[in-house]
């Protein structure tokens, strides 16, 4: 039974607000847990703007250690070129609203993550002058003994 | 990585049941998390009341900003079309969406934490002059910081 393991104090979590960084074009954004914590994302808001390449992309979310992935969560929607989209990701997504105007929406994976684990996003027919932009993190995390 | 970060107690939170302001016709509702504390917005109760026909298929939905920044939505798939006059409830919780029984239309609420300045708010799609939304009720879980 390899792998990582973490302890908790009780009951002593926290909520942070992450905004990660905008990565540049044809680049996945990512979050790195950090030393000490069990995480759980809780949601992910993000914009996606596709370039002019005519290609049907969908987005999907990562939970890896750069080797195995362990959950992975799919947009309930593609998109096409030249358009800007607004990505959430909850845990209570509705699939059967789950695109509608400029919105797409995603399950997110409910799990807790340790030191090592990346949440990562991963676009299939990734395009070069794509981005992501405004990527906001809601991310409920304990402390480790 | 920037952002705010509020640690959770060393007690489960409370219960409240929140009455929202009636916003007036012609406006969604918002609530937005009191300074130091930390809300989970378990479910969500409020009528509406659409004033016009003629609009096409019309959609509530609900939000959740932080900083400006969207970070959660939900929408109910029932569209309203053409009900001038009719009355609909909507119940959003840890559910599934059945259509409309007997006037009432469940749907699935995103239950994400949220710290102090976020807001949840309601946009009903094309919002007009005459639409109303009232008897607004959220259950919260409320989390005071350490």
């Amino acid at each position: 039974m390899a792998g990582n393991r973490i302890g908790v104090v009780a009951e002593v979590g926290q909520v942070d607000m992450v905004t990660i960084p905008n990565p540049p074009a044809n680049t996945n954004w990512t979050y790195t847990i950090v030393p000490n914590i069990i995480a759980r994302p809780i949601a992910i808001g993000f914009e996606f703007n596709t370039d002019v390449n005519a290609a049907t992309r969908r987005v999907r979310i990562f939970v890896d250690d750069g080797a195995q992935i362990y959950a992975v969560g799919v947009s309930g929607a593609t998109q096409t070129a030249g358009l800007t989209m607004q990505y959430t990701a909850t845990h209570n997504t509705d699939y059967s609203a789950s695109s509608f105007n400029s919105y797409i929406l995603i399950q997110l994976p409910d799990v807790f993550m340790v030191q090592g684990c990346v949440l990562r996003s991963n676009v299939a027919a990734f395009q070069a002058g794509d981005t992501f932009t405004n990527i906001r993190l809601v991310l409920q995390s304990y402390k480790g003994v | 990585m920037a952002g705010n970060r509020i640690h959770l107690p060393e007690n489960n939170g409370q219960i409240e049941i929140l009455t929202i302001p009636d916003p007036g016709v012609g406006n969604n509702f918002s609530y937005t998390v009191p300074d130091n504390c930390m809300v989970l917005v378990n479910s969500l109760s409020c009528r509406i009341q659409p004033g016009f026909a003629g609009l096409g298929n019309r959609y509530f939905s609900v939000l959740m900003v932080s900083a400006g920044v969207l970070i959660a939505l939900n929408r109910c798939p029932y569209g309203i079309a053409d009900l001038s006059g009719t009355v609909l409830l909507y119940a959003a919780g840890n559910t599934e969406y059945f259509g409309v029984v007997n006037s009432i239309v469940t749907f699935k609420l995103q239950q994400v934490l949220m710290n102090s300045g976020c807001v949840f708010r309601s946009d009903f799609q094309s919002i007009n002059v005459s639409d109303a939304i009232d008897q607004i009720r959220i259950v919260i879980t409320i989390y005071k910081e350490n």
